[in-house]
């Protein structure tokens, strides 16, 4: 009866586990951009280096990869990231957002930059050369908008 | 009549002065961590950090040699810190400390940053920024509470500084002025 019971817990503690692990394909933050295209609004694992925490509330990683490609990834489900993870490797499963880039897209966030960070700043030069870089890359596509891919984290875990 | 309205207003009393004495703790929480964090263009409200900038003669090591680095952030005084180190794509050597980090630069130009958690005000921010479920039930309570001190608490006076006298405008002004912030903001 003991023996009957024990099987019983340990299959019970294996169906748990099983339906806690979530299939996803494992991708490294420098693949993300070729590969972001295909997984969007799908869950994936995101492998890469904690390169910074956003002091805001941790509500943000940047996770860089060897080539020097980096992904956002907001917080989602995780009340916050704490500031100890920078330096750590990381494996986030994480869904995959699109935020489609268009004309008055950048142009609300050129207004929002020089509201926020002043005319003239460092910050704000920064912000605007990124903007420019988008409208180049706006007047070459032929969706009327750019897309950029970012991810919402469910769990992490260091590796 | 009378004798209702007395016991109407006893009950506030004590509803009053009963949640108050229990939410005291959480409305100094709220209320320090929510000043600290209103002002966080400002300062990070719950991470002390400490910049310092410095120069080292770079020709003597290979920055690309995991060994040298290490020899670098050990003169740096850091080795018990080191976590980690990259190399980015520009050939600055970003190494991840326990708490901080520093940037040397190819020229020689180190920068060193170094953080502490502020101490109780790091974690009075930990929970006004929701840490859990549980605590999420928590402090819709004490939003309810709150709720709960405001009603009693404009009845809880008679005669000329009451709700229906000079109470009034006082209660008036707190609804009309963010009401004006609400208009001018959205407009």
């Amino acid at each position: 009866m003991k023996n009957v019971l024990l099987l019983i817990l340990i299959g019970f503690v294996g169906i748990v586990s099983a339906q806690k692990a979530v299939k996803a394909p494992v991708i490294k933050v420098d693949n993300f951009e070729a590969k972001a295209g295909k997984y969007v609004d799908k869950k994936v694992y995101l492998t890469g280096l904690c390169d910074h925490v956003c002091k805001h509330a941790g509500k943000k990683i940047h996770l860089v990869g060897k080539n020097d490609a980096m992904v956002e990834i907001m917080a989602g489900d995780i009340e916050k990231f704490p500031k100890e993870l920078e330096g750590e490797d990381l494996k986030v499963l994480c869904t995959v957002m699109e935020e489609r880039i268009d004309a008055k897209y950048l142009d609300e966030w050129e207004k929002e930059v020089k509201q926020n960070h002043g005319e003239g700043t460092e910050e704000c030069k920064n912000n605007v050369a990124e903007i420019n870089k988008y409208r180049d890359q706006l007047k070459n596509s032929k969706k009327g908008y750019v897309p950029s891919y970012y991810a919402e984290a469910i769990s992490y875990e260091k590796i | 009549m009378a004798g209702k309205t007395s016991k109407w207003r006893y009950w506030f009393r004590v509803i009053h002065r009963d949640v108050g004495y229990f939410l005291f703790g959480m409305t100094i929480i709220y209320s320090i961590s929510g000043i600290a964090l209103n002002h966080i263009r400002d300062w990070d409200p719950s991470y002390i950090k400490v910049k310092k900038s410095i120069s080292i003669d770079t020709s003597k090591y290979n920055l690309q040699d995991e060994k040298d680095i290490i020899k670098i952030v050990d003169v740096l005084g850091e080795a018990t810190n080191y976590k980690k180190h990259r190399i980015t794509r520009s050939g600055e050597v970003k190494v991840y400390l326990r708490k901080g980090s520093i940037v040397i630069s190819p020229e020689g130009e180190v920068e060193i940053e170094k953080f502490e958690k502020r101490l109780v005000l790091a974690q009075m921010n930990f929970l006004h920024y929701n840490p859990g479920r549980a605590w999420t039930w928590f402090s819709d309570a004490f939003a309810f509470g709150l709720i709960l001190l405001g009603v009693t608490g404009i009845f809880l006076v008679k005669g000329k500084h009451s709700i229906s006298k000079i109470g009034l405008i006082y209660t008036l002004l707190g609804i009309i002025i963010p009401l004006i912030f609400l208009y001018f903001y959205v407009r």
